[in-house]
């Protein structure tokens, strides 16, 4: 394959997926670095064209994770980075996210794990039908049903409780 | 649940869909590979034995120049961070940066802590490949416990490495011994003392800390300062020194420990060569040395990532998720299962 064919496909690529790989990366960090986040996920795939799948969308996803986590490691605008790309694995309860309106909401999906909030966002939100997703997360299909089924669960049950206002649960485990 | 479903799609914050700007981004493309050769084969005519040579010396050529690139580019970003010239300290903090390579390293650990009957002491030995995405540790350890077992130790090869819910969880083999060091994502990927839960293992707190990960802690945090030169094995090296949060140890939860750190770095390259911790002024407080016996910075090719891939194992559970630094099997054959 030519360089420019490469080139070709490569800007295809961009066209095609790029707004939804920014969208991805502004529910998680600021404007300014959620742009510098597109822009390295697809040098990324230019190095690595051969390996984009058919269905690229996933790929792109699970490299902008990738991508967001390794800026935060990279040190690159530690403080602000910080507050933000927490949400990304951070424990339960640590998530807050202004833009959402639907506050109850907002708070149920802080209680969840990272795991469990990363998953239903990306269904929720990206968009990514069950295939997609497990590709996204490296699992199965199989395993992503399950997984999904109890992150709907778990945030059903947190927002049950918070609209009706009931204290969180204590474990012994949020007690060491 | 369908309806906690629906309300959260409707519940989606980002209603900008602009689509980023393609001229802005293959400007900074061209500029990225400006310094590299082009990574694609062209389309002449077919002269096949040519080409299967000239492509690996090629493809070394592009990936030492993308080392080199990464690195200067990592020293840049510190000092623009600073805003001074290089000091030694920014320039082993690049040292320490995989920069789009492979760091690989072996070192021999030793600590040692307590005093008389209730001393211990233990000392490792291990074999790092480390690049910015993931790792691969193999340790030989060794631990006196004169309160305790007379000795334990063994091989260890890191199998399976995994990231969810903010822990890094590593699983050694042979068994029993698996490591989760929490907060992971907070601290960047450091394995400081305080952020280890050793699970099955009562030697494994401190000793387990990756010394390249907590130099680049320490040097990220701006705590440490020249401390003038010292001669090891006939070379002259620069002295480092500065002390690092304190923490509690994971074990002893109430003991707080305050580390004193002492480095010892190339003048030249700025790549570590000893470290020694204290952890706290007390009688019998742990003290650590690290010496590195080797230290490179090897570029990322098919070849070399192999060296990152953990082997087959049946207690492994990869999370690979993106085929950067992924195996086929590792990308496609197993679950991410959940603990």
């Amino acid at each position: 394959v030519s360089k420019l064919r490469r080139r070709e496909q490569l800007e295809k690529l961009f066209v095609d997926h790029a707004t939804a790989v920014r969208a991805y990366a502004l529910r998680r960090i600021d404007p300014a670095t959620a742009e510098e986040t597109v822009s390295e996920v697809f040098m990324i795939a230019w190095r690595r064209l051969d390996d984009v799948p058919s269905d690229p969308l996933p790929w792109l996803l699970a490299c902008a994770r990738r991508v967001l986590a390794n800026q935060r490691r990279a040190g690159r605008r530690r403080v602000a980075l910080q507050e933000r790309l927490s949400h990304l694995g951070d424990p339960p309860g640590a998530w807050e996210f202004d833009g959402v309106p639907d506050r109850p909401l907002a708070r149920a999906l802080g209680e969840l794990s990272g795991d469990d909030r990363e998953l239903l966002l990306l269904v929720a939100w990206d968009e990514l039908d069950p295939e997609q997703a497990a590709q996204a997360l490296g699992c199965s299909r199989g395993t992503l049903a399950v997984r999904l089924h109890r992150a709907r669960r778990r945030l059903a049950d947190s927002l049950r409780r918070i609209e009706h206002e009931e204290p969180p649960i204590t474990t012994m485990e949020s007690l060491r | 649940m369908s309806d906690v479903f629906e309300r959260l799609r409707a519940a989606n914050p980002v209603s900008d869909h602009t689509q980023p700007d393609l001229d802005e981004f293959l400007r900074r493309l061209d500029e990225r590979t400006a310094e590299e050769s082009s990574p694609i084969r062209t389309d002449k005519a077919d002269v096949s034995g040519w080409r299967r040579a000239r492509p690996s010396v090629r493809s070394r050529l592009i990936a030492a120049s993308t080392i080199a690139v990464a690195i200067v580019l990592a020293i840049a970003a510190v000092v623009s961070h600073t805003g001074g010239g290089i000091s030694l300290v920014q320039r082993a903090y690049a040292a320490t940066d995989s920069a789009g390579g492979i760091v690989y390293y072996v070192t021999s650990t030793r600590s040692s802590s307590g005093f008389g009957a209730r001393s211990s002491s233990s000392e490792s030995r291990a074999q790092v490949w480390r690049s910015e995405l993931r790792s691969r540790r193999l340790e030989t350890s060794t631990t006196e416990l004169h309160n305790g077992p007379a000795q334990q130790g063994g091989s260890y090869e890191e199998v399976d490495q995994r990231v969810a819910g903010g822990e890094l969880s590593s699983t050694y083999s042979p068994p029993p011994r698996n490591t989760v060091f929490k907060g992971f994502l907070a601290f960047r990927g450091s394995t400081s003392p305080e952020s280890v839960n050793c699970r099955r293992s009562p030697s494994c707190a401190v000793t387990t800390e990756d010394p390249v990960l907590a130099l680049r802690e320490l040097y990220a945090a701006g705590r440490l300062h020249e401390a003038g030169h010292a001669r090891l094995n006939g070379k002259t090296l620069t002295v480092l020194e500065g002390n690092g949060a304190a923490r509690t140890q994971p074990s002893v939860r109430f003991i707080r420990l305050n580390p004193s750190s002492r480095i010892l770095v190339d003048p030249k390259t700025g790549a570590p060569v000893e470290l020694i911790t204290h952890y706290g002024r007390r009688l019998g407080a742990l003290t650590s040395t690290t010496i590195f016996h080797t230290y490179k910075h090897l570029a990322l090719t098919p070849q070399t990532e192999r060296l990152l891939s953990f082997r087959a194992h049946p207690h492994a559970r990869l999370e690979c998720v993106l085929a950067l630094h992924c195996s086929d099997r590792e990308s496609h054959g197993l679950d991410i299962g959940h603990t």
